[in-house]
């Protein structure tokens, strides 16, 4: 079942236009949305959980229309916000059950359920106090506990581990890859830290300037052919690059260093040809690809391809749309 | 480190409903607010506030003070059983006139007697309860204005005692059985007039139930007694009741009171030395045809016997002596009295304007001209006993529709100002239940818990609760978690909306009816007074309702403006103080009463006197109430804006 589903969605806000005809899949698991400063995630999120109106095109949840009158849709998803948004003088456990009951727990259950959350999310003997007091790094953990208060089958993460310290960093990385992982529940997470996404998510999608720039799973971005060599010799360098490009590799140089894409037993033809052409290789290395690398090279080839000056995505199954299942 | 888990547990429930999740937030917030320290405080000031208020009865029915709620027209005493007092009949010595079955019903009858003539007015007094029961008996005259000489040159009342058992008891002032008009009154240089209320004395009667007692009064009217206003002998009877016997509200006594007018006359004062209109009366109509001029003429010797509820057309000539244009209209009966303390003046408007006589017209009659008017007048009671007498003035303006007091009475000092046609056309008889009073029930509660029309305490508490609302989830960015949940935007405003309105209904609905039980229940009064009041807990319940409502779209609403609640806060106390003063001020300016809506303040007070059954208010009460609508949907407009239109904020 699609989790989320839009069909050439698109939102405006006066002249500036947030979303630019995003259409997408999106199945069950864990999905990373990416994308620089400004890039629409947030309004994303904020239409698809009924916020923010789009200006056009259709977008699902669970196969149901987002509206206000569908409402109960939401009753399956379970939001994070990046912003503030717990009430300073409410302790803990008041506003968890509170949002709980909102859902539509009974009492007694919203109660019982925020005690748990606050427990599973590692704050259990400080729920009582006022929310006004806690750090940065405790806040970030309500505002999960609150997310998964009422068990919901989606979880719609928006930057959650904002202003964390390493520590706290890792340990809500650590819950979400538990509640992913352990129990089954999808994960939506948007960020703008990579590392989180590479920590969690299996699937990607990448927004830029409004634009879907990138659906793919992580491992067909970054698997073990996904990676270049590194190569330094002694000798001419530039005849060196030609006799590569003439072998139809695809080399990128800095000064002494040349990066070779892998394709097969790449290593072993540039053996051969630095000792047909009399090249002395010093050093060669193989250097995968992070979710960085390619990050940057889409952004950039996006934000190139706009300008009408760059060059199109060479990334596998960019702006497919196949979804993560 | 790794992470302390309490391991995620699924929830296997079933998910409530819409209605639920409403009444959720509704609920989270009301227990919320109420833990506010400043709720707190004023709940707490408010109890105390309603634990005085309500004490003060309490402990006057307790100690055997006067209670407040005394009168009320809508207990049937008779149900009581109380001794009761019947007047059951009056003969006049020199007149063939004798009236029975007084108690009967409203009949009108004409005891008066004219300059020169004497009567002996009698009355038997019968104790018509089952029970013995003692009776205070007063005379009493009245006169219809002091300005007037109003003297009896004789008369005398007696007390006939064959049947009086208690000969010791008290009375007031110089007791006697026989008592002369002529004695010089306390304060008064003149020694026979009776030209305001004066208590001639009171007797106390003891009777067995069924038995009579006959009281006589004597009057003789001078000759010299012409062309002044009404004069009056009134004889009451009180029944003298301690009602702790009776299982009744606590009112000490009733009174039976019997009031006829011995003289009345349409006063029709002499055109002054220098008026500046001249004013005739050209014709008089009453059923019987139209009057000659003959007997127009004796207006001011001798006066005319109007029937009750007969029609009389006055047509009146006004000329303008003055050397500019003047304006003329007829006020509505600006001084119609009601001297009494009859529960109800329902004498409405006995002028009905014909011709060119219309109240609301302004005639401009230019300097030397004459113009006409007519004026239909039907001196009449309406349903229930009433008393009073109504005056018919023309006043004149040199300033176009502006007619104050200021300036009638400067036109008055011209002589010539107005003319006052003044009559208490018939003698007559009135029967009324009067019992000493303070307030009325329904107007002691209203006037407790509603001071001011809208309580200080409900717009306090409305905006302590209700200020920082939406403003808060705004300012702490809540607003878009809420939208996040399985509930529409709408449900997310109604749960705030009923959460606000149920913390107002407490004090407005709750805490009022409540207390109004427990005076009830706890001060001395009877299951049968506290029934035949429950009518006010609906007044309670539905005026609560309606300031409620109003005061939670009205905080909502701005509360939906603002990030920050102590402004919120300051702009609603602003709007009722604004408000108040714009109303008022240009009401004062323009004399119109119907600038006092601009105040919702004031339009509470219309409302809650039409439903607490207080009496007439400068504006018609469904006008205020249509006011209070109108702000009421302004302000729910801005909510649905503010909340379902547009976009979500997080900035």
């Amino acid at each position: 079942m699609n989790i989320i589903k839009t069909e050439n969605l698109t939102k405006r806000f006066g002249k500036v236009e947030a979303l630019r005809g995003v259409s997408l899949e999106v199945g069950e698991g864990a999905v990373g949305l990416l994308g620089p400063n400004g890039a629409g995630k947030t309004t994303l999120l904020r239409i698809l959980l009924g916020q923010t109106k789009k200006t056009s095109g259709n977008a699902m949840l669970l196969n149901t229309s987002i509206s206000d009158k569908n409402f109960e849709v939401r009753r399956n998803f379970g939001y994070m916000p990046e912003h503030e948004c717990l009430v300073p003088t409410m302790n803990a456990v008041t506003f968890i059950s509170y949002m709980a009951m909102i859902n539509g727990l009974p009492r007694a259950d919203a109660v019982q359920r925020a005690h748990e959350s606050l427990h599973y999310v590692g704050i259990g003997d400080e729920r009582y106090r006022h929310i006004k007091t806690y750090s940065t790094g405790m806040r970030q953990k309500i505002k999960f506990a609150q997310a998964i208060a009422h068990d919901p089958t989606v979880l719609f993460l928006d930057e959650p581990t904002n202003g964390m310290d390493p520590e706290g960093r890792r340990q809500i990385l650590e819950l979400i890859k538990d509640v992913h992982v352990n129990h089954g529940k999808s994960v939506v997470l948007s960020s703008h830290l990579l590392a989180d996404v590479e920590a969690i998510c299996d699937h990607v999608i990448v927004l830029n300037e409004g634009k879907l720039v990138l659906d793919d799973l992580l491992s067909a971005l970054t698997g073990s052919d996904k990676y270049t060599l590194d190569i330094k010799i002694k000798g001419d360098g530039d005849r060196f690059m030609s006799v590569l490009q003439k072998q139809g590799f695809n080399v990128t140089r800095e000064e002494n260093l040349f990066k070779v894409e892998r394709k097969g037993d790449t290593l072993d033809i540039i053996i051969r040809l630095c000792a047909e052409n009399d090249i002395q290789l010093r050093y060669a290395n193989q250097s995968f690809r992070s979710l960085e690398d390619i990050f940057i090279d889409i952004i950039s080839a996006s934000s190139g391809e706009r300008d009408g000056k760059g060059q199109k995505i060479s990334s596998p199954g960019a702006g497919g749309g196949s979804g993560a299942n | 480190m790794p992470i302390e888990k309490g391991g995620y547990r699924a929830w296997k429930g079933k998910s409530r409903g819409l209605v639920y999740r409403i009444f959720s937030i509704a609920n989270c917030e009301l227990r919320y607010r109420l833990k506010r320290p400043a709720i707190i405080v004023v709940l707490a000031i408010l109890g105390l506030y309603t634990l005085i208020t309500g004490l003060v009865p309490v402990l006057g029915s307790i100690f055997g003070g006067e209670n407040m709620f005394v009168y009320d027209p809508n207990v049937d005493f008779n149900q009581y059983q109380v001794p009761d007092v019947v007047m059951s009949g009056v003969t006049i010595s020199n007149t063939s006139d004798t009236l029975k079955q007084i108690d009967a019903g409203l009949e009108l009858f004409d005891l008066g007697i004219e300059p020169g003539q004497t009567a002996v007015y009698q009355l038997e007094i019968t104790n018509a309860g089952t029970r013995s029961g003692t009776f205070n008996v007063m005379l009493e005259g009245y006169s219809g204005s002091s300005s007037w000489d109003v003297r009896l040159i004789e008369g005398s009342i007696s007390f006939d005692t064959r049947s009086y058992t208690q000969p010791d008891a008290e009375v007031y002032e110089n007791d006697s059985r026989t008592r002369q008009f002529d004695e010089k009154r306390p304060g008064s240089e003149s020694n026979r007039d009776i030209s305001d209320n004066q208590n001639f004395g009171t007797l106390t009667l003891d009777l067995e139930a069924g038995s009579s007692n006959t009281v006589s009064v004597k009057v003789y009217l001078s000759e010299n007694n012409i062309g002044f206003d009404t004069l009056a002998l009134s004889i009451s009877v009180e029944n003298i009741i301690d009602w702790n016997d009776y299982d009744v509200a606590s009112p000490t006594y009733y009174r039976t009171k019997l009031r006829f007018d011995l003289f009345t006359n349409i006063t029709w004062p002499a055109s002054s030395e220098k008026p500046f209109m001249e004013m005739k009366l050209t014709g008089l109509k009453d059923s019987s045809g139209k009057w000659s001029q003959d007997r127009i003429n004796q207006l001011y010797d001798k006066p005319p016997k109007v029937k009750w509820e007969d029609t009389l057309e006055f047509t009146f000539s006004i000329k303008n002596t003055d050397d500019e244009t003047i304006y003329v209209k007829r006020l509505l009966d600006p001084d119609s009295n009601n001297y009494d303390y009859y529960y109800e003046d329902d004498f409405g408007d006995p002028f009905r304007s014909g011709g060119n006589s219309n109240q609301e017209e302004t005639k401009e009659i230019k300097s030397g001209g004459t113009e006409a008017f007519t004026v239909y007048v039907t001196p009449y009671i309406g349903k229930k006993p009433g008393n009073g007498y109504h005056q018919l003035i023309f006043v004149a303006s040199d300033i176009n529709g502006i007619f104050d007091e200021d300036i009638m009475q400067s036109y008055q000092e011209r002589g010539g100002g107005g003319k006052n046609l003044s009559f208490s056309s018939v003698p007559y008889i009135v029967k009324s239940y009067h019992l000493p009073v303070q307030d009325d029930t329904a107007e002691y509660f209203f006037n407790t818990f509603y001071t001011g029309g809208i309580n200080i305490w409900v717009i306090l508490i409305a905006v302590l609760g209700g200020s920082g609302l939406i403003a808060d989830d705004r300012a702490n960015k809540t607003l878009p978690l809420y939208y996040s949940k399985a509930i529409p935007k709408y449900g997310y405003l109604a749960g705030k909306f009923l959460g606000l309105a149920s913390l107002i209904a407490l004090v407005t609905i709750v805490w009022n009816n409540l207390w109004f039980t427990a005076i009830m229940l706890m001060g001395g009064f009877s299951w049968q007074f506290f029934t035949s009041h429950m009518w006010i807990m609906g007044a309670f319940t539905l005026y609560g309702l309606i300031i409620t409502f109003f005061m939670s779209a009205l905080v909502l609403g701005a509360s939906s403006l603002a990030k920050n609640r102590y402004i919120v806060g300051a702009s609603v106390f602003a709007l009722f103080l604004i408000s108040a003063l714009m109303g008022t001020l240009i009401s004062v300016v323009t004399r119109e009463d119907n600038y006092l809506m601009l105040s919702p303040s004031a339009d509470f007070i219309f409302v809650g006197y039409a439903l607490f059954d207080l009496g007439a208010t400068p504006v018609d009460w469904v006008h205020a109430l249509m006011a209070l609508a109108g702000i009421f949907v302004v302000f729910i407009g801005v909510l649905y804006w503010q909340l379902v239109q547009r976009e979500v904020s997080t900035e």
